[in-house]
């Protein structure tokens, strides 16, 4: 039983750490540091929305698909005004971004370009489902590989250009 | 008078009892590494070679991953990844199909005693950076379709380049010690009762980067509690079953495929290369696999 509830409350104060740990991971953040994380943190709203109804988590619906898609595209497309090459773009507080980005600008805003075309597919096939009759099994496996196919970006730019510190 | 003696006595036995544990050691290693290839050859038959399974254990393996240069648009297996470690600098060589450079003049004898013994074609051993205490368990199967992808494959003139170490290359003739302390002894039928289990202690190797290292370099504790110095200096989380308890198997398949975690967020460094390159290629079977046996109680913290 002793180990049973140690067990238990250092995997609680495990929790409390790691919820307390992502909470302050964007504080101190100002400037477009900030802002940039702002956007980061709405497209992971949506990332989960999205994921949470394709794993059966939540129920599927299609206008959530249409705002995670439009979501994207308006943030895709801003992506590298959030990147500009400054001191305070560099350096600010609590930035997670790797100077790999401005030595390698061409390939960031290439990505940047795909994820925003992607996610453009992803909206269009969202629309194109909300206008159709298709059962609910066929949208699920229609919007499954559209998703999967846009956020493979967000690996594959984090991959290379985010400082990994978990 | 015998006073006299005692301190030379025991300095004598002092030296051949450590002589006679290096020496036992260092044959331990040499039998297990030939009931390796034994337990290859006599217990796992290979009827046929797939080739395209070839492939997914590749991906499942990491090969792909540590032998390909994506970040510097590197071809397919040509090598050249670089790692940081304790030790200095690994480079990964070229494992494509060029007779030169890569292995395409190798035997599968040779493939399987480099692979599960961590033993070169010249006889050395290599550095356990390549992650042969795990591939010691794969099956036979597993390594022959393993072997008959990596010949197909295109082959690429690029030359190896030298690991950059702290460490002199001469010391790499007393890792048949090392060996006998950190490589299991050898797959064998039914080592494994879960597919996900095998994956994971297997080919997969998640204990090189999710387990801590002792001063040696050698993972003693293969459980996945997580190590706070991993490569490149990175922090690897624990993914026992008590770390992944807010995740569920889906939860876990996603991110083993598109590197999402449950909260929307997307893993960047190692992880999203092994996922890139690695899991997200396997079947969904496999991944359930996997996802099943990283919740299970079997996925223990102590």
């Amino acid at each position: 039983m002793y180990t049973q509830y140690s067990v238990q409350s250092a995997a609680f104060l495990l929790s409390v750490v790691v919820i307390a740990g992502q909470a302050l991971a964007h504080t101190g953040a100002m400037g477009i540091v900030k802002e940039r994380m702002d956007g980061m943190s709405i497209l992971g709203d949506h990332a989960k929305s999205v994921g949470d109804m394709l794993k059966g988590k939540a129920s599927f619906d299609l206008v959530a698909v249409e705002e995670a898609g439009q979501a994207f595209v308006t943030h895709g497309e801003k992506i590298p005004s959030l990147f500009p090459d400054t001191e305070q773009s560099r350096e600010g507080t609590a930035t997670e971004a790797l100077p790999a980005i401005w030595d390698n600008w061409d390939e960031f805003v290439a990505l940047a370009e795909k994820f925003t075309n992607d996610s453009q597919a992803l909206l269009t096939v969202a629309n194109n489902l909300s206008n159709g009759t298709q059962s609910v099994d066929h949208q699920s496996r229609a919007v499954r590989s559209i998703f999967f196919k846009t956020v493979k970006n967000c690996s594959a730019c984090h991959e290379r250009f985010r400082l990994d510190q978990d | 008078m015998v006073g006299r003696w005692a301190p030379l006595f025991v300095t004598f036995l002092l030296v051949t009892g450590g002589l006679s544990f290096l020496w036992s050691a260092h044959t331990r290693n040499d039998q297990n590494e030939q009931l390796r290839m034994a337990a290859l050859a006599l217990n796992n038959p290979l009827p046929s070679v797939d080739t395209d399974r070839g492939e997914l254990v590749a991906r499942a393996g990491g090969c792909v991953a540590c032998h390909t240069d994506t970040a510097n648009e590197g071809r397919l297996l040509a090598g050249g990844v670089r790692l940081d470690s304790a030790f200095g600098t690994f480079v990964s060589p070229n494992i494509s199909s060029d007779a030169q450079e890569g292995i395409g003049t190798w035997s599968l004898e040779m493939f399987a005693q480099a692979v599960l013994n961590g033993r070169r074609p010249d006889g050395g051993h290599y550095w356990p950076v390549f992650p042969y205490p795990a591939y010691a368990l794969m099956s036979g199967q597993d390594i022959a379709d393993l072997y008959a992808w990596l010949q197909s494959t295109a082959p690429v003139s690029t030359a190896s380049e030298e690991h950059e170490l702290l460490i002199p290359d001469i010391a790499r003739a007393g890792l048949g010690i090392w060996k006998s302390l950190y490589v299991p002894e050898n797959y064998r039928p039914g080592l494994f009762v879960e597919r996900g289990e095998y994956l994971v202690e297997g080919p997969a190797h998640c204990a090189t980067c999710h387990a801590q290292r002792d001063i040696v370099g050698g993972v003693s504790d293969r459980r996945l509690s997580g190590n706070s110095r991993g490569p490149d200096g990175s922090k690897v989380p624990a993914i026992t079953a008590a770390a992944l308890q807010d995740w569920t198997v889906d939860d876990l398949m996603f991110y083993l495929e598109i590197g999402m975690t449950p909260e929307g967020d997307f893993s960047g460094g190692h992880m999203a290369t092994v996922i890139e390159h690695g899991t997200a290629h396997l079947s969904p079977e496999d991944l359930r696999a996997i996802a099943v046996y990283l919740k299970s109680p079997a996925n223990k913290e102590s």
